[in-house]
């Protein structure tokens, strides 16, 4: 026992050496009668071997033999003899870190006798050794036998199968399964049906009616097989298709929490990701440059605007010092979340404070993939197109711009300094340094009693322009109204009368002015009010003295008189106020200044100089000439970009113990997921450049090795990456992915219905070079995209749910599409693509550019299942709610639209009702009216019509209503 | 009020499909999740509303949370420190003074106001509060309340969500979720406020749950209070009526073709329950149904409680006609003693600011608690009134005081609390809680059992994982349970 002790003191401080004896039968009387009761009574619950077989320890903590207790758990020993600082034991019960016990405090005598008793070295008879909890590693190598972590199967698509419903490789995997459930899939929709579901797919937008007619009357076998090739090259489809992604990478243009502060320059991401679509760019590309673009082509705008994926994440402006650290690792957990989760299917962040309970993915990982994102911060970035010709268009600037300066400065140094000592050994007062303009004069504005004439800001309190007339009243210049002297000009009983100048200097400074006034006076200097006093009176020299502080250049100064009665005037005069460090310059003896104090007094000398003020002039005017690069502001991901700061470890990563930052563990280096990684060796191959020529390897960027690793089908995680994304083009064409958790592919997310189909689309990315239009292609040429949505009463028997795809379900149309559709159908949907976007729902742009505020979305898209933008959404839920319909039927956004549609189906009275009907099905529903819908729909408008009275309004008010309804149709809301 | 949509078929049908039969919520969640509830699955969509049976009986049917923005101070309303009193300007030992916000004096404060015992339990409780303290006896006041953040943001978010980031759902959302609503015409959720609460909307999101368990916010200065809730101008009941009987009829043709998508029926009927909401909501929340007497009661009648008066007796119709959970963002100050806007923080001021916050709500909260017990409904309606943190004993400048996240009061009534009882204790400034410690998760897990819910198997699983409200902690305080 004694031996032990020795041991664990050796490895402890000094300073407990010190303190190292054998313990008396005193000390241990002490421990028995003070210590061990509280220990049993408070800790052992979950701080005990017990505990441990009860699955009940915290913190790997044991208290409950000697070594345990000098051991201590996640943060270090409990108790380390004599030293109550290192201590945590006495911290936590003194409730300085962790608050233990957790719901009571202990007394204030106990917490003295732990103290006492660590002082006195901790006399502790208890034996046992300390148990080793080194909990069993998961087993990386079994893990990867679960099937997503695989690699590919290359499968046969069933060659053998013959039924001539199959028309791609896809229908051959999905009639073989089909076929063992002795099923039959439904056959081809008909045209009517297909072009819907082609547009709302692609383009989220609905066809024309003549783009219908066309595509219905086209003879050509291969007439689907040409409209969606037209429509995956057409440049909607990158903005359908961008919103899927955006919902994956939480995208918002707003920090959210308390003031929300926008992000002008992050439309540039969603930008990015439509042409970035549109391009068919390959979509290994895709993901490298959203999680390193910024250090894989620094001087691409692209590639900038990519990292808005990582940058996309909420961030909060107020914090209070004991926060920064906690949200950064926040910040660090939502980029590292939101890569698993989007990109390879896998709950990264389940495994943040424990090893990850069922997928193989220990706490080790985590934080080591989190550290590759250490350096990283989030901020503005200046993007200049051309930095080389920047450059060289300012050192030519600079050259011209030299004598101006070189004048100037000669100037200062001879002449201007000769003026100033003479100056100085006169008595006179300095030259004035501002010029005042000639005053203006407005007025008088009349009130109901001089209080309101007093607290009415009239119009030129609100803004200064000089061209307006307010009610016959207009500004009058009074050039011959000189300064310091009364002028008593105005009149109008409870009236304000207003006098304005500008005062321009050449450097910001104060300047003191004396005032009179009958009776009341406000000043306000650039808009802001200076002065204000509510008094009457006659007007007097000196009766009110304010200092104005004046920014360089123009200022504006207005001044109100407010007179209650009787005759009105004022009084202006300006005070030379030598600043006082100057007049400290000044009192110095002329031989006693130093340099710092010469040149402070020649700058403030200088703009009282005439001479002075033209070189100036001239150099300043020639700066206006200075070139503007072309910046543009992208809201992106940098190495040492912005992030909340916290001091010395802001820019590192740690292990932490339960994920808490209060309970770090050693440093984290980068690092990837091993399980899917070939080997430990391949990691270290990635981290470190290709460069066999260097002694040493170049480190490469944590950030571009973990894309390489990401995108690499060979050695890393490619494999998973392709299945992931496959899955979820799959997903957005069927209604449903083959994997059913399009954002868990793990050992808890839905087996998939079709494995080898996956693994076939999976592999067909690959060899297609990672182009997603390829597969958009394959998916929809075949068979099972292109069945109609008809019953089958046998299927529905064994196959209810349509796990085999016997059938094609109907969607509901998305939130977005939902408005772009009506939009599109009222006739005012305006197709202008990328930019600033707009936070105003009734903007007829495509919902994808209005503004993403967290605090302010969109309502009518809320009201749809749109996404909040917190965190990645993979498949979003469809409700169906009364506030809904209660938008169709009464908001004002849906009836203004309403009336547009009803103008673009009846563009003059002379239409008669059947027509009407007839345009509006085919605009909104992209079919004819049968005789029966017609009849009905004729007969709703004739007698709304009449409800509304006669005549033509009467009519119109009835086709809007009728319009109204089409807009409230399930047909015109779910696609089959 | 009708509840003719309580559709007993359809409902059994969902229990079935969400497996409540054995007990267990978290069914419901499976399917939910990523897809397994979309119309392409389902053979008949649940209806997320409707009321669903509880884990175990329950003792509360529906909750009124009396939220007061920007955290009264526990040592000026119910937690009397004798010892703060005398020890006015001396140091406060062992103090922090970047407890909160900004940074304090580490000097003790003592309150401004008079405490005084109420009731057969002899609660201490200030003067600010003379209406509530007649109501002591029927509250279980809890003294050992702390949050994990001294911010207001996250802290509301913890106090409504259980953690302190956004995007997690706010409790009333998952107790819509888990029990579904008694009245299919109104919303079962609903938050009423004055000012926007710092954080904004937000703070009671519903997060990853589908956006049917998303409150309907009402801003108590408006007009029109519920978006869309008017007929459009110009059309009338019958035109309206017209237009929804030939939508009727097509929809129902359309569906019938579709006998597979249930969501289409549930559209279906989204229509006529909206048609009835426009009559039913306007009615749920006009308070001038009520008598003259009960306007007086509850301050209507005056400046200062009109606002919190006027949505105090719309909570209680709200309750009355089966909505689930009220959460009223409660008390107007004007910035007086401390922020613009944030009622309860008296950072400047601690005297100004809460003599005028808790004017605001003192009259019409102790009105709604004798308004709930007249009418035999405090029995079945859990009442929870408290801020988002505590203050500091130590003084922000001379007479202010900080936020505090270590020790804060919070009271429950009505709904199966014991009455009359304090439970925890902070330390004798008020500075930290020390005995009992009661943490938003406890509190979470104690409210929902009793809403008979067993907080481990309230659960909904998005991106992979299943959620709590309490997350990976909190337990029920049986002491707290009547």
């Amino acid at each position: 026992m004694y031996r032990i002790l020795l041991a664990t003191l050796v490895c402890a401080s000094i300073n407990s050496l010190a303190n190292a004896k054998e313990p008396t039968a005193e000390d241990l009387q002490f421990f028995e009668a003070k210590i061990r009761p509280i220990l049993v009574q408070h800790c052992y619950e979950c701080h005990s071997n017990e505990a441990l077989l009860n699955d009940q320890l915290e913190s790997e903590l044991l208290l409950d033999t000697q070594a345990g207790i000098r051991k201590g758990g996640e943060s270090g020993p409990a108790v380390v003899p004599g030293d109550l600082e290192t201590s945590l034991l006495i911290k936590a019960i003194r409730h300085d870190s962790f608050n233990m016990p957790p719901d009571t405090k202990l007394a204030p005598e106990i917490i003295a006798d732990f103290t006492k008793w660590v002082e006195m070295g901790a006399p502790d008879p208890r034996d046992g050794e300390a148990t080793d909890l080194a909990k069993k590693e998961i087993d990386i190598d079994a893990g990867r036998n679960f099937w997503a972590f695989q690699p590919l199967q290359q499968s046969k698509p069933h060659a053998d199968l013959n039924s001539p419903w199959i028309r791609t490789d896809i229908d051959r995997f999905i009639y073989s399964s089909l076929k063992e459930n002795k099923l039959e899939p439904n056959q081809e929709a008909s045209r009517r049906t297909l072009i819907r579901r082609a547009y709302f797919d692609l383009w989220g937008l609905p066809p024309e009616p003549a783009d219908v007619e066309a595509f219905i009357n086209d003879p050509a076998p291969d007439a689907y097989e040409k409209l969606v090739d037209r429509l995956l090259a057409g440049q909607h489809y990158g903005e359908r298709w961008a919103r899927h992604w955006l919902d994956l990478a939480r995208f918002a243009e707003s920090n959210g929490y308390a003031f929300d502060k926008d992000r002008a320059a992050a439309f540039h991401y969603r930008d990015f990701v439509i042409k970035a679509l549109n391009q068919d760019m390959p979509y290994d590309e895709f993901v490298r440059l959203q999680i390193a673009g910024d250090q894989i082509a620094p001087n691409d705008f692209q590639s900038q605007a990519a990292t808005g994926f990582l940058a996309a994440g909420t961030f909060t402006s107020q914090q209070t010092q004991k926060e920064r650290e906690r949200s950064r690792y926040e910040q660090l957990d939502d980029v590292v979340g939101t890569i698993g989760t989007s990109m390879l299917g896998l709950t990264i962040g389940c495994a943040r404070c424990h090893d990850h309970k069922f997928d193989p993915l220990p706490t080790r990982d985590y934080y080591r993939f989190t550290a590759c994102f250490a350096e990283t911060g989030f901020q503005d970035f200046d993007y200049d197109p051309d930095p080389v010709g920047t450059k060289a268009t300012k050192d030519k600037f600079d050259a011209a711009h030299k004598p101006f300066t070189d004048a100037r400065v000669s100037f200062e140094n001879s002449e201007l300094t000769n003026r100033l000592n003479e100056w100085l050994k006169s008595d006179a007062d300095p030259p004035s340094s501002e010029k005042l303009g000639v005053w203006q004069t407005i007025g008088p504005f009349a009130a109901a009693d001089f209080k309101k004439a007093y607290n009415e800001a009239f119009a030129p309190e609100k803004k200064i322009d000089l061209k307006a007339t307010y009610d016959k009243l207009k500004w009058t210049p009074k050039p011959d109204w000189a300064d310091g002297e009364i002028h008593n000009k105005f009149s109008g009983d409870n009236s304000a009368n207003y006098l304005y100048r500008t005062i321009e200097v050449a450097q910001k400074g104060p300047l003191e002015i004396s005032l009179g006034r009958d009776d009341a006076i406000k000043v306000f200097l650039n808009g802001k009010q200076v002065l204000a006093k509510e008094v009457t009176g006659g007007v007097a020299a000196d009766q009110d003295k304010v200092t104005l502080q004046l920014k360089a250049g123009s200022n504006d100064l207005l001044i109100k008189i407010v007179n209650a009665g009787g005759p009105s005037g004022f009084y202006f005069s300006t005070k030379l106020v030598i600043p006082k460090n100057i007049q400290t310059i000044i009192d110095i003896a002329a031989d006693k200044r130093n340099d710092k104090q010469k040149q402070a007094l020649l700058k403030w000398y200088a703009p009282r100089d005439v001479d002075w003020a033209k070189l100036n002039e001239a150099e300043q005017e020639h700066l206006k000439q200075l070139p503007k690069p072309d910046i543009t502001k992208i809201y992106a991901s940098r190495k040492n970009g912005v992030t909340y700061n916290f001091g010395a470890d802001t820019r590192k990563v740690y292990f932490l113990a339960r994920g808490n930052s209060n309970a770090k563990k050693g440093l984290a280096t980068p690092g990837f997921l091993r399980v899917l990684t070939a080997s430990d060796q391949t990691e270290k191959d990635w981290l470190t450049a290709n460069n066999s020529d260097a002694e040493k390897p170049a480190q490469l960027p944590p950030r571009v090795a973990l894309a390489e690793w990401m995108t690499d089908d060979q050695q890393g995680a490619g494999n998973l990456l392709a299945r992931v994304i496959v899955n979820r083009l799959w997903q957005h064409h069927m209604g449903r992915g083959i994997v059913a958790t399009p954002s868990d592919f793990g050992t808890q997310g839905a087996a998939p219905t079709h494995p080898e189909l996956l693994d076939y689309l999976a592999s067909e990315l690959i060899k297609n070079d990672w182009k997603l239009k390829p597969i958009h292609q394959l998916i929809m040429k075949s068979a099972v995209y292109r069945q109609s949505g008809e019953n089958n009463e046998l299927a529905a028997k064994t196959d209810i749910s349509n796990q085999l795809w016997w059938r094609r379900g109907a969607t509901r149309l998305e939130a977005e599409v939902i408005r772009d559709t009506l939009l599109s159908v009222s006739g005012s949907l305006d197709k202008t693509m990328f930019g600033k976007g707009s936070l105003d729902q009734t903007n007829p742009r495509r919902s994808i550019y209005l503004t993403v505020k967290r605090s302010n979305l969109i309502p009518i898209l809320q009201l749809f299942d749109a996404p909040d933008s917190i965190q990645s959404i993979g498949h979003r839920d469809v409700t169906t709610v009364p506030p809904q319909a209660l938008a169709l039927m009464n908001s004002p956004l849906v009836r203004k639209l309403a009336e547009k549609f009803a103008k673009r189906i009846r563009p003059t009275p002379k239409s008669t009702p059947e027509q009407v009907v007839e345009q509006a099905y085919s605009l909104a529903l992209s079919r004819k009216p049968s005789n029966t819908e017609k009849e009905q729909m004729v007969e709703f408008i004739t007698t709304q019509a009449s409800s509304y009275g006669k005549d033509e309004p009467a009519m119109s008010k009835a086709v809007v209503d009728y319009c109204q309804l089409m807009l409230c149709l399930n047909e015109f809301l779910f696609i089959d | 009020m009708s509840q003719d949509n309580f559709d007993f078929q359809s409902r059994r049908s969902f229990l079935r499909n969400a497996g409540l039969g054995c007990g267990s919520l978290a069914l419901t969640s499976l399917l939910a999740d990523e897809g397994l509830l979309s119309t392409a699955n389902a053979a008949e969509a649940p209806r997320l509303m409707q009321p669903r049976a509880p884990h175990f009986a329950p003792k509360a049917k529906s909750v009124i949370w009396l939220f007061m923005p920007g955290s009264p101070s526990q040592v000026d309303t119910f937690d009397y420190k004798p010892e703060l009193q005398k020890r006015d300007g001396q140091k406060l030992e062992g103090a922090d003074p970047k407890t909160g916000f900004f940074t304090t004096s580490g000097k003790l404060l003592k309150s401004p106001f008079k405490f005084n015992q109420h009731g057969e339990s002899g609660a201490w409780v200030s003067e600010v509060f003379p209406n509530m303290a007649q109501h002591v006896d029927d509250m279980a006041i809890m003294h050992s309340c702390f949050s994990l953040s001294n911010n207001h943001t996250p802290a509301m978010l913890e106090m409504n969500s259980g953690m302190f980031l956004q995007g997690r759902p706010c409790m009333g959302s998952w107790v819509t979720y888990g029990l579904g609503s008694e009245n299919q015409n109104l919303p079962g959720f609903v938050v009423m406020r004055g000012a926007m609460p710092r954080g904004g909307k937000p703070i009671w999101s519903p997060g990853f749950l589908p956006k049917v368990f998303q409150p309907t916010s009402i801003d108590g200065r408006s007009k029109t209070p519920i978006d869309n809730l008017a007929r459009l101008n110009g059309m009338t009941e019958q035109q309206q009526r017209s237009q929804l009987d030939i939508l009727n009829k097509m929809n129902k043709q359309h569906q019938e073709l579709r006998p597979h998508e249930a969501d289409l029926a549930a559209r279906l009927e989204s229509f006529e329950l909206a048609y009835r909401m426009q009559a039913a909501a306007p009615e749920a929340l006009d308070i001038s149904k009520e008598t003259e007497a009960t306007h007086k009661a509850y301050g209507v009648d005056q400046k200062e409680t009109e606002l919190v008066a006027k949505q105090c007796i719309s909570a209680r119709r709200l309750i009355e006609r089966g909505v689930r959970f009220v959460q009223l963002y409660a008390g107007t100050n004007g910035g007086a003693g401390g922020v613009a806007d944030v009622p309860w923080d008296g950072h400047s001021d601690i005297g100004i600011n809460h003599r005028i916050a808790a004017k605001s709500v003192d009259q019409p909260i102790g009105a709604l608690l004798a308004d709930l017990k007249d009418r035999g409904m405090l029995d079945e309606t859990l009442v929870v009134w408290g801020g988002e943190f505590g203050r500091t004993s130590d003084s922000q400048g001379s007479l202010g005081r900080d936020h505090n996240p270590h020790a804060f009061t919070m009271w429950m009534a009505g709904g199966g609390i014991k009455g009359g009882i304090r439970y925890g204790a902070s330390d004798e400034f008020g500075y930290k809680a020390v005995e009992k410690r009661l943490g938003v998760n406890d509190l979470h897990a104690t409210i929902l059992h009793l809403l008979g819910i067993d907080h481990m198997k309230l659960t909904y699983r998005f991106n992979g994982r299943d959620f709590r409200l309490t997350d990976v902690a909190g337990e029920v305080v049986h002491e707290l349970l009547a």
